[in-house]
């Protein structure tokens, strides 16, 4: 079946989040053809109304367009995309530094942390 | 709608094709028993006696074969979950019935044939007055209104049964109010066809056939067939035509319990 | 679409389902959730019209509930629907000639993308593949009500996967309404629309699976672990 969900959060704002992921990773490029509600819901073991849904929001946030009895297609205005990217960076950050500062870490301790760790991955 | 019942049809008798094979059986078995008897004690009354017996056993086969075939359905939930009235449901299972008796009563008959042309010798055959061929042929006619008769009343209590399951009290006490009313009703039965005013009524329009055959009696008192050995019969159309009314009162009144009391 | 009104439900002197209000929408998937014994079967018996109500009223586009319902709803038992000695083939004819909106087309296709041989006795079926054939046969209908009683019930992931994909794949989902009665609810939670709560035949409660999570951030497992803690 589709991958899991999780509770705290609406399943079709869950689904968005991962479609704009696939678009930042470019694995759905500027002007792609997103998959029909139905093929999109059976491939995500979904409701199709919560596609639909899904479908909506990025309507909403101009990430995707729907042509008339074409489909809905990534936009391939830059602007957007470069948008939709900074924005999803900016809440993964949001939420990455309001964690560490629970922990009582000052900016300067985050950025020094930060750069630690990224050496250590990489070796 | 012609569809549908083809379909209901071709199902009931798939689904019954076991038992159908089971009754051949069963009839192969009493004759091949017949024979080895009619063998050992060199009787050959023995063996046309139980060809009679495997005839008049017929008068159970639609019931028994109606009432298997409920018991099937009952199992599976699936027989009530259909757009068809309950009437047409309830004609597929009296029809499928009918195909697999018609072959089987054929199949008897033929088999009793060979067994008259085998043992020519049997004393058993004079008791039957007249010609041995109408005569059997009139008797297999009667066996199959008896056993449809039947076939009805076995469908009226598998309906009437199965309505009393959701009643609240009655549910628990199913098999007693079911014998209850089968007396009442065997004893209601006994005392309109004994009374004065009922002989009055059939003897309207009663036709004396003038027939050596042995005569069947179709007096059916509701539980029992009696075959009576007089030289004449009687056959009175109004009797006739009360118990086709009573067989058709009994089988929409069925209907009408599973399409309104009985529930899955 | 579908409306109870007041519906109670007795079994002799035990409730089924007392005094029960509700409506559904055409277009949506419906979860009927309770443990077992909560009233969820009679709940779909009362919809196809195989039971009728003690009192109050169950209405299915427009008219009372009765056994004719069954041109216009399919309704899958929980218990075995075949006639043992029958093939696929048998069962697919038998379905075709009593209702009308059944497509044969719709079926073989069905049969394929469940791996089913129409030669196949059903006798001879795993219980994995007997749970295929029951959606295949629901789903070659066009009926504008479609009820499963316990659908994934004692089926290996594997199966419940494929019943899954083919219930997504196959549905009119704006003409049909599908009522899944079920006490296996995790897997199917992102499947549905909205879901009834039934607990020993009363009625819980009625939500939208989207709203639960937007407004308590709760998912449907967890409410009723919290609802039937209480």
């Amino acid at each position: 079946m589709g991958e899991e969900f999780q509770a705290s959060k609406p399943i079709y704002m869950q689904i968005v989040d991962r479609i704009s992921q696939q678009i930042i990773r470019k694995e759905l490029s500027p002007g792609d053809k997103l998959p029909s509600v139905r093929d999109m819901a059976v491939h995500a073991g979904v409701n199709p109304n919560t596609i639909q849904r899904t479908y909506q929001e990025l309507e909403r946030m101009e990430v995707v367009m729907s042509k008339r009895g074409q489909g809905t297609f990534v936009t391939q205005d830059e602007e957007i995309l470069l948008m939709l990217k900074t924005n999803m960076q900016n809440e993964i950050f949001a939420s990455f530094v309001s964690n560490l500062k629970e922990l009582g870490l000052s900016n300067k301790e985050m950025i020094n942390g930060l750069e630690k760790y990224l050496r250590e991955e990489n070796k | 709608m012609i569809q549908a019942y083809k379909g209901l049809l071709t199902k009931d008798i798939k689904v019954m094709k076991n038992y159908y094979f089971l009754g051949m059986g069963l009839i192969l078995l009493a004759v091949v028993g017949g024979g080895l008897l009619t063998k050992y004690f060199k009787e050959p009354n023995i063996m046309a006696a139980v060809m009679l017996m495997v005839l008049f056993a017929h008068i159970m086969y639609i019931p028994l074969f109606i009432l298997a075939s409920l018991n099937i359905e009952a199992k599976t939930q699936t027989w009530l979950h259909n757009p068809n009235s309950a009437a047409l449901l309830l004609l597929s299972k009296l029809g499928s019935a009918l195909v697999a008796y018609l072959f089987s009563i054929c199949f008897t008959l033929l088999l009793a044939a060979a067994v008259y042309f085998l043992y020519p010798s049997a004393e058993f055959y004079t008791l039957i007055q007249g010609s041995l061929l109408t005569n059997t042929l009139y008797m297999s006619i009667a066996i199959t209104f008896v056993t449809i008769y039947f076939a009805v009343w076995i469908l009226f209590y598998w309906s009437f049964f199965h309505s009393l399951k959701n009643v609240s009290v009655a549910g628990a006490l199913r098999w007693p109010i079911l014998i209850l009313f089968w007396i009442i009703q065997t004893i209601a039965g006994n005392y309109i066809t004994s009374s004065k005013w009922f002989e009055k009524i059939i003897s309207i329009g009663v036709i004396e056939a003038d027939a050596k055959w042995l005569s069947i009696d179709l007096e059916v008192n509701q539980s029992s067939a009696s075959i009576g050995m007089n030289p004449t019969v009687e056959i009175s159309l109004v009797h006739g035509l009360i118990y086709t009314l009573l067989v058709i009162f009994l089988f929409y009144l069925s209907a009408w319990l599973i399409e309104k009391k009985v529930e899955v | 679409m579908i409306d109870f009104r007041s519906v109670s439900k007795k079994y002799g002197r035990h409730n089924g389902l007392s005094n029960i209000s509700f409506s559904l929408e055409q277009g949506k998937i419906y979860g009927l959730l309770g443990p077992n014994g909560s009233g969820k079967s009679t709940a779909l018996k009362l919809i196809a019209g195989l039971v009728s109500p003690t009192s109050g009223q169950v209405i299915v586009k427009g008219k009372e509930a009765n056994r004719k319902a069954a041109a216009d709803v399919i309704y899958l038992t929980e218990v075995d629907i075949f006639y043992p000695s029958f093939k696929i083939k048998d069962m697919i004819d038998y379905y075709d000639s009593q209702f009308q909106d059944f497509s044969v087309i719709k079926a073989r296709e069905l049969l394929d993308f469940m791996n089913l041989e129409e030669d196949r006795k059903i006798k001879n079926l795993s219980k994995g593949n007997r749970g295929r054939l029951k959606l295949v046969l629901a789903l070659s209908r066009q009926a504008s009500v479609l009820l499963l009683d316990e659908p994934f019930s004692g089926l290996d992931p594997m199966v419940r996967d494929s019943i899954v994909k083919g219930l997504l794949s196959y549905i009119d989902f704006e003409k049909q309404t599908v009522i899944i009665a079920t006490h296996e609810i995790d897997e199917i939670e992102p499947l549905l629309d909205d879901v009834i709560a039934l607990s020993d035949g009363e009625f819980l409660g009625m939500f939208n699976v989207e709203e639960l999570r937007e407004k308590e951030g709760l998912s449907i497992i967890e409410w009723m672990r919290r609802t039937f803690k209480e």
